[in-house]
């Protein structure tokens, strides 16, 4: 029985932490919200359950038959019993299937403008091009944190994208650009972070264009 | 055709380079095969195999030095004709940073790989005595897959490793540059050597840091000792020895803890004091790709020391170590195949090797694999089941928190790859359709620090439970009453030290006090323990230190992190909130020129900047204001820097004060662009100002005193063309400008005849001109007009400031866990030599 107390403390620090992971993720951190949004939550709380109840009904037995033969071992020590190890290896399995499911199924997807607009409470990735033929536009004098550009992406649809923070450096000679954020009403997308391409140096452009300059 | 001269090549450099690339290659081959054999052969043909493995080695390690020394002649003597050279270093570039450039690519880094695993199988040759034969075995086949990433051999349409030493006419996409093809006639000669200095890249800015040059070698170290175990427990598997390996293995173990877990740390100190992460550490790919293995390598030394005790566990030593060792692979895949481009911000570029580092990585596993699998049945298994209540079970369950912390790692940072895989089978595969393009349209966590902290502080808190107890647990059993005895004073010295602090910090969050208590525990407990138990000796400290100082780290980061203030608030402007919701203020603020803002207890003022080679350092000024007397008095300037770098984009770097409770980050993350060109005030005056003064008096310009000092009647008439019946008085004036920069004027006041005529001085540096336009002769005043430059706004920079409080104790953390680590390995050499001679001196009795 002491056993069985004891991997019950020891699983209920393990529960109970990542349930306040997520209990306090729900405040500032997006976790799982696609799957709270589509009510697909409670499949996986459910799966969570069974697996966790199964295994408590599987300890729980598992006790009853160790303190059966723990009587019986007095009589004959060869008999072989359920190791603690396996147990632990049980409950590894469990979590890291739960730590898998779940981190998986926390992020952000990439996607198009027009899936942005079509849920605008969902955080998106969007890939695409700036379009230069439109100004960015940076003026720390009205705000130190709000950049707009405008970008095209791969469906070849724009958007003004307004970022919530400085004209990141080198921003014009970006090749692609990833925006992550939402869209809002305004036909527009407000962008919490981005990520920028660089063009690959590999090419033999920059040695020509120094060479007209030098001859 | 006729042979074209390119004129000033070395091409002595390519072969000798090559060749020793080659060299380092086949016998790496030569030196796997001979250990092999040796390892295989009878007592007879043993020895000459080794003999012959040992030889091939060494030619192996003289060809790596050959190719690093090569690689570094040529990087010190600017042999841009290279396209590594080209690529990493440039003539503007201090001497200093010669190492740097010489592991700022990825063939560079590959030879420091290299270069440390040939330092490592040297010592393994001498010192692993019966293991030498297998364990090199594995060493040199390492070295053969390292060696063949520097061949830029051409086979079958693809190529096999990126060399070195390619002349950059050679390089794809500079193949056929005008540069090289335009023919200088009449001579069939083409001069393009010459001309390359100019359009030499250099070293991403970046990375021309002194971190750059110490941390990738210690890294790399790290990385490298993790093939130690790996060979040892492949040697076991093959030999079928399943429990002598662990002993020699254990020193190495911890040695390359120590090592790796420096070499992060090293890139944490890295990030939080010189790149724009706001912190030490942001969970980017690359920073888990290296913390990952560190995990798995400490759970390794673990169980290593569970198996030496009580031949338990035998094959988690065996797991372990492979993990460790694949992980390694795995994160050189992810930093270098490119994958990951999109995710990180300093992952490689991709070179065309993922296929190659792919294969290399299945080779290792499946190796691992089948070697376990085959040896499945034979490995021991325990014979009896360990006890609640004993160091070994709380040391295993500690190993297995890591790998679980570790799985969470890996699958989140795996996303780019994963997607990857699903898209390509998404379009392959008729079945799961619409889950792998679910898949396949995976993308990184959006808040990665928040999202990371939040899966891995439960981690943590248990691993935290498990070392602060683990100790006090005996091997076999323990007596349960006796620790609760023990841990009862360190158990109320946490309560009482975690309340107090808790309550210094004003914490309210449940999740982070209980973070908090258990790094007090952890702490508290462990440096009991070393007092108690260990009678205070300090070179028995190594495992007590080891977990003071990783409950400090996380002390440390808990505080520094969670009570982190941004004090860069912007108030004043629009509020970006009518935006966004999610949009904060709380980051970024404009600062103009002579301006003072209040930011947090400190009021900041922007007072200038200067040009320092192709560095701008800004000075921000912080003040302190007096309540009563309301007067501003300096405490402390921070100067950060923009670099200026035309070639890859310019580059903040921020400047911290450091104080011993706090530190104060203040980074420049936007500059006002005309002031980043060279400084130019244009010429420009406004009107001029006419001020009437006497000889001591002061006068004042929007942003500088000026002192009339005295009249000079000696004015050298011939230097400005005045003839010799002339009367001509200077006016000397001193300036000083709010940076306490003094600067000297000369305005001459000239009576030529009935006329008077003036000559102006100008001091461009404080962007003021003076006239000296009158001199009265009853009240000997004299009329000065300064005109200002006109600027065509006033120069502003947006910053951000951040404190970051009690972030000393992460750092003192690490030197303590660093040392306690140092100190495990000394103990666990000793213990080991020990094991050693009882051993002979038991069989000494026994013959």
């Amino acid at each position: 029985m002491r056993i069985i107390r004891n991997f019950a403390l020891f699983f209920m620090v393990l529960c109970t932490s990542l349930v306040n992971a997520q209990a306090n993720a729900g405040g500032g951190i997006e976790m799982a919200d696609r799957l709270k949004a589509d009510g697909k939550i409670y499949v996986v709380v459910g799966v969570v359950l069974i697996i966790l109840a199964g295994l408590i009904l599987y300890l729980v037995r598992i006790d009853r038959k160790v303190s059966k033969m723990e009587k019986e071992i007095e009589a004959e020590k060869q008999e072989k019993i359920m190791k603690k190890t396996h147990i632990i290896a049980l409950l590894v399995i469990a979590v890291a299937f739960g730590v898998i499911l779940t981190s998986l199924s926390n992020n952000s997807t990439y996607a198009s403008f027009k899936e942005a607009t079509d849920h605008p409470s969902s955080t998106y990735h969007v890939v695409g091009k700036l379009d230069r033929s439109k100004a960015f536009q940076y003026d720390p004098h009205v705000n130190a944190n709000l950049f707009t550009f405008y970008l095209v992406d791969k469906d070849g649809n724009e958007r003004k994208v307004s970022l919530g923070k400085p004209e990141p450096d080198d921003f014009e000679k970006s090749d692609q650009i990833v925006v992550i954020g939402k869209a809002n009403g305004n036909n527009e997308f407000t962008a919490a972070d981005v990520l920028m391409k660089c063009p690959s140096k590999y090419t033999a452009d920059s040695i020509p264009t120094q060479k007209q300059s030098s001859m | 055709m006729n042979e074209v001269n390119y004129i000033g090549e070395q091409i002595g450099w390519q072969y000798a380079g090559n060749s020793f690339v080659f060299l380092s290659f086949v016998a790496a081959l030569l030196a796997s095969f001979s250990y092999f054999q040796s390892a295989n052969s009878n007592e007879l043909l043993n020895g000459p195999w080794k003999k012959l493995g040992r030889i091939a080695f060494s030619i192996h390690s003289f060809a790596v030095i050959g190719i690093m020394t090569t690689l570094f002649c040529m990087i010190f003597k600017h042999l841009y004709q290279y396209h590594y050279i080209w690529e990493y270093s440039n003539d503007a570039m201090p001497r200093r940073y010669t190492l740097a450039c010489f592991w700022g690519g990825q063939e560079g880094s590959f030879l420091l790989w290299t270069f440390w695993n040939v330092v490592i199988g040297n010592v393994l040759m001498r010192t692993s005595k019966n293991w030498e034969a297998p364990v090199m075995t594995t060493m040199a086949l390492v070295q053969v897959f390292l060696a063949s990433m520097l061949l830029g051999f051409h086979t079958l349409g693809t190529t096999i490793g990126s060399n070195p030493f390619v002349l950059l006419r050679e390089t794809p996409g500079f193949i056929g540059a005008p540069m090289f093809t335009n023919i200088d006639q009449p001579f069939d000669a083409i001069h393009y050597v010459t001309k390359l200095a100019k359009t030499a890249q250099g070293l991403n800015p970046l990375l021309q840091n002194y971190w750059m040059t110490i941390h990738p070698p210690t890294l790399f170290l790290g990385f490298a000792s993790t093939v130690v175990p790996f060979a040892y427990a492949i040697a076991g598997l093959w030999k079928k020895k399943y429990g002598e390996w662990q002993l020699d293995a254990l020193p190495w173990t911890f040695f390359g803890v120590m090592i790796l877990g420096t070499g992060i740390l090293m890139g944490g100190a890295w990030a939080y004091e010189s790149l724009s992460f706001g912190g030490f550490w942001a969970w980017d790919p690359v920073e888990n790709a290296s913390l990952i293995p560190w995990l798995t390598f400490v759970g390794a030394g673990h169980v290593m020391i569970i198996y030496k005790a009580r031949k338990n566990s035998a094959l988690s030593t065996f797991v372990f170590p492979i993990i460790t060792f694949t992980l390694v692979l795995y994160s050189t895949f992810l930093t270098r195949s490119g994958i990951l481009g999109n995710t990180s911000v300093h992952a490689f570029t991709d070179l065309g090797m993922s296929g190659q580092l792919f294969i290399y990585l299945i080779f290792f596993i499946l190796l691992s694999i089948i070697l376990i699998a085959v040896n499945w049945k034979k490995i021991p298994r325990d014979q009896a089941d360990e006890n609640l209540w004993s160091r070994e079970f709380w040391m295993f369950l500690g190993a297995l928190v890591l790998l679980m912390s570790c799985i969470q790692m890996v699958v989140t940072t795996s996303i780019p790859v994963t997607s990857k895989i699903a898209g390509y089978l998404h379009d392959k595969l008729p079945v799961f359709g619409s889950a792998l393009e679910k898949l396949s349209k995976q993308a990184p966590p959006i808040d990665r620090i928040g999202f990371y902290n939040k899966w891995q502080i439960p981690f943590v808190i248990l691993v935290l439970l498990i070392l602060s107890f683990g100790l006090f647990f005996k091997f076999k059993n323990t007596d349960m009453k006796q620790l609760w005895k023990q841990i009862m004073f360190p158990l109320a010295a946490a309560i009482v030290f975690c309340g107090i602090s808790a309550w210094a910090l004003k914490e309210t969050n449940g999740f982070y006090i209980t973070l908090l208590f258990m790094s007090w525990f952890a702490v508290c407990a462990n440096f009991y323990y070393w007092i108690k138990n260990k009678k205070s000796n300090f070179l028995k400290a190594g495992a007590s230190f080891a977990h003071v100082g990783f409950g400090l780290i996380m002390m440390g980061a808990l505080i520094s992190t969670s009570k982190k203030q941004v004090i860069s608030r912007n108030t004043s402007h629009k509020s970006v909130k009518s935006i966004d919701e999610s949009f904060s203020d709380e980051t970024n603020i404009r600062i103009d020129q002579g301006d003072t803002l209040k930011m947090g207890d400190y009021y900041v003022t922007y007072t200038g900047k200067r040009k320092e080679g192709k560095n701008i350092l800004y000075a921000i000024e912080y003040l302190s204001k007096d309540v009563d007397t309301k007067k501003y008095t300096p405490q402390f300037t921070l100067h950060p820097i923009i670099q200026l770098n035309p070639q890859m984009g310019n580059v903040a770097e921020p400047s911290t004060k450091h104080f011993l409770n706090k530190d104060i980050y203040t980074h420049i993350t936007y500059a006002d662009p005309n002031t980043l060109k060279d400084e130019n005030p244009g010429g420009k005056y406004a009107m001029t100002r006419t001020n009437t003064v006497a000889i001591g008096d002061k006068m004042y310009s929007s942003r500088d005193t000026i002192t009339l000092v005295s009249l000079d009647s000696h004015i050298d008439l011939k230097k400005y063309s005045l003839k010799e019946s002339d009367i001509a008085v200077g006016a000397v004036l001193s300036i000083t400008d709010s940076s306490h920069n003094t600067y000297r004027a000369e305005p001459i006041y000239i009576i030529s005849g009935n006329e008077v005529g003036t000559i102006d001085d100008t001091v461009s540096k404080a962007g003021l001109k003076f006239t000296f336009s009158k001199i009265d002769p009853k009240t000997h005043k004299l009329d000065i007009g300064i005109a200002e430059a006109k600027l065509v706004a006033k120069d502003y920079i947006v910053m951000e400031a951040i404190i970051f409080p009690y972030i000393n104790i992460l750092w003192f953390g690490c030197l303590i866990m660093i040392l306690g680590t140092t100190l495990a390995i000394r103990q666990r050499i000793l213990k080991s030599r020990e094991a050693k001679n009882s051993q002979v001196t038991a069989n000494g009795t026994k013959a």
